[in-house]
């Protein structure tokens, strides 16, 4: 048992990244993650608490059979993605990718919800670094947009968290019920790192603009340590199984036609989160157990098929498919990792996605009320997801047409890597039992090597494979174009645009009306009435008086219009004038003293 | 066409007709729905969704999505 923090390591390493380049930097930032992941492996029951003098108990690390496996998982990943960095030797982006790791690892392992949102926070901002690390301006944009959404997620867990502690409720990492506004809060905060559908364009905006190792982690841990989230939070709330569906599904049809084979593999990690979320608003033993299963083998073969999408645009610059194909001949270690990976995420029969998919999939099918157009779904989405990335993958950037690239395997570690990665689907595919399903949180009693379960499966992936050949060689595939397609941040964008032009019409229209009324209207009709109103009142007292005398029409109006002028402009002669002000000043003291 | 992409495609297309022979003698034990008993349901089910999915993509979802690749909205 270890009472150490995986963390402390991982943090370590991140500091340790920053010395200078040389072959003891490459070792001592791979050593840290495997120091990390045995600490990890080590947890009991024991608790970190960190009190900060007596108001407040930070508990650091709460080891229980949920966080555990993701602890382990999230060193291993990031153990895999820094052997594959290694060639690029990029000390910023080692240092980013380890305190993104620890502060994953340190995500999961907290015991209450202020450790969990601070360890959230350095998650977003050191994701953040990872997406500035492409080193280009679409990478610089799509790091702000990224660091916008996480930061306004973030915001909104926060307010939830304040939410629920002045609302009474303690705040130790348990299952919350969606019965006040603080809880919803939670709930979509979590949403948005989730990538749920319509805020879900971060992650095809940012991932493939990162670096080529930079993806690899970036991948890996913001959604899966979402997933832990809902898993610990909410676990059964049925709202999780329409979002989780929807994500299984619509990220399918953005990835056919999506040209940019990272932006193809963004699309369908979100629709393999979705398959985990599902598993959550199920809520049952196998359903929960599926979703932490399908996340542990989800790391592995996704992180494995970003790094043979990043060997090719490593090796030729390019990772789009209208650049890439033919390149299976020289990069052919590439090109087996990538089919492992391929058959790992489409679930084949021996690979990892295979045991673990399955489960969610039955434990949607099971049960006294099976939901069965959910079930239609995933397996529509498990048919989907091989064809657009089991096939869609290797085909377009090893084989298809020869896009006359003359380049080299990549180098040794990157290989090594990938041959590792390939090694953890194969093994967690082929012995489950002794493998991943240990690390799940329920005693299992599911066996996905059934006679029917190995038939089904294979015959649903021949059929789909089937489908892309004829309609290939009919030519019905949709042709591979240059171009980027437009998601709903487009609409988005729009509907701030927008907002901005009712805020422009409506604010500014009240101002243009403020103006015309109170600076405009007002002041005139008032200074109108100064200088017209005594003019006005003297040509009446003279009608009168000069209609009494009995004086003639002619005169009356003479006198009139002079008195008239002389107030308009001030020009009253100086004796009446002081006539007028003795008057008055008469007035005043008989009123006073009178 | 180059004969070993013939080969492939001939080794394809006999597994596609074997999964079939083989579904015949497979005993249905841990079926959930009645459907997943029906002689070849998964592979029709694979088949046609796939046909379906690329058509939307290709002539509902294109169409309304697809920008220059240097377009900047």
């Amino acid at each position: 048992m270890s009472a150490l923090h995986p963390s402390i390591f991982l943090l370590l390493g991140a500091c340790l990244a920053l010395l200078p380049r040389g072959i003891f930097r490459h070792l001592l930032v791979l050593a840290s993650p495997v120091v990390a992941m045995s600490c990890a492996w080590q947890l009991g029951e024991i608790k970190l608490i960190a009190s900060l003098g007596g108001f407040l108990d930070l508990q650091l690390m709460a080891p229980t059979v949920w966080n555990r496996p993701f602890a382990v998982i999230f060193c291993s990943v990031a153990f895999l993605g820094l052997l594959f960095a290694r060639p690029l030797d990029r000390r910023d982006e080692d240092c980013a990718a380890l305190v993104y790791a620890a502060a994953a690892v340190g995500a999961v392992l907290a015991g209450d919800l202020f450790t969990f949102y601070c360890a959230w926070e350095v998650l977003a901002l050191s994701a953040t670094v990872l997406v500035f690390g492409g080193r280009n301006g679409k990478s610089r944009r799509a790091a702000f947009r990224y660091l916008i959404y996480h930061i306004a997620g973030g915001l909104l867990l926060l307010m939830g968290i304040l939410w629920r502690l002045s609302a009474g409720y303690d705040a130790t990492i348990g299952p919350i019920s969606l019965d006040s506004p603080g809880a919803w809060l939670i709930f979509f905060g979590i949403g948005i790192n989730c990538a749920w559908p319509l805020v879900h364009t971060w992650l095809t905006d940012a991932y493939p603009e990162a670096s080529v190792s930079g993806v690899l982690f970036l991948s890996a841990f913001t959604t899966k340590t979402a997933v832990y989230a809902l898993l610990v939070f909410f676990p059964g709330v049925k709202l999780l199984i329409v979002i989780g569906t929807l994500m299984a599904a619509f990220p399918i049809f953005f990835a056919v036609i999506e040209n940019d084979l990272r932006r193809v593999l963004a699309y369908s990690l979100i629709n393999q989160v979705g398959f985990m979320v599902v598993g959550v608003g199920i809520g049952t033993e196998l359903a929960l157990n599926g979703a932490v299963c399908h996340a542990i083998t989800d790391l592995v073969f996704k992180g494995l098929l970003f790094m043979t999408v990043g060997a090719c645009l490593y090796r030729t610059g390019y990772a789009t498919a209208t650049d890439l194909g033919g390149l299976a001949k020289m990069m052919p270690v590439s090109a087996v990792c990538c089919i492992v990976g391929a058959a790992s995420i489409s679930a084949f029969p021996g690979f990892s996605g295979f045991v673990s998919k399955s489960m969610i999939t039955s434990a949607a099918g099971s049960g006294d009320h099976p939901y069965t157009f959910v079930w239609l779904v995933l397996i529509f989405a498990s048919a989907g997801v091989f064809h657009h990335a089991g096939i869609k993958i290797p085909f377009f950037a090893f084989f298809g047409h020869d896009s006359g690239h003359k380049v080299q395997e990549v180098p040794k570690t990157m290989q090594a890597a990938m041959i590792a990665s390939a090694v953890l689907c194969v093994v967690f595919g082929c012995f489950p039992d002794s493998t991943v399903y240990t690390l799940l949180p329920f005693a299992n009693e599911y066996h996905p090597y059934t006679a029917d379960h190995i038939l089904a499966q294979t015959e649903l992936l021949l059929y789909s494979a089937l489908a892309f050949t004829l309609m290939l060689l009919a030519g019905v595939y949709p042709a591979e174009i240059r171009s980027k397609n437009l998601d709903f941040d487009y609409l988005l964008g729009k509907a701030i645009g927008g907002v901005g032009y009712l805020m422009d019409q409506g604010l500014n229209g009240l101002n243009r009306l403020g103006d015309a009324v109170f600076l405009r209207w007002i002041p005139k009709r008032v200074a109108h009435f100064f200088s017209h109103a005594p003019a006005r009142v003297s040509a009446y007292l003279i009608r009168i008086f000069y209609t009494l005398r009995g004086e003639p029409e002619e005169r009356i109006q003479e006198t009139q219009q002079r008195a008239y002028h002389r107030f308009q402009k001030n020009a009253l002669p100086v004796g009446q004038s002081a006539l007028y002000a003795i008057v008055v000043l008469g007035i005043l003291a008989v009123l006073k003293y009178g | 066409m180059s004969q070993s992409t013939k080969n492939i495609l001939r080794v394809f297309f006999s597994l596609c007709v074997l999964i079939l022979v083989v579904d015949v003698f497979v005993p249905r034990t841990h079926s959930h729905f009645v459907w997943e008993n029906w002689y070849g349901f998964y592979g029709a089910y694979g088949f046609f969704s796939c046909v379906v999915l690329v058509y939307i993509a290709k002539y509902g979802l294109r169409p309304i999505v697809m920008r220059d690749e240097e377009t900047d909205e």
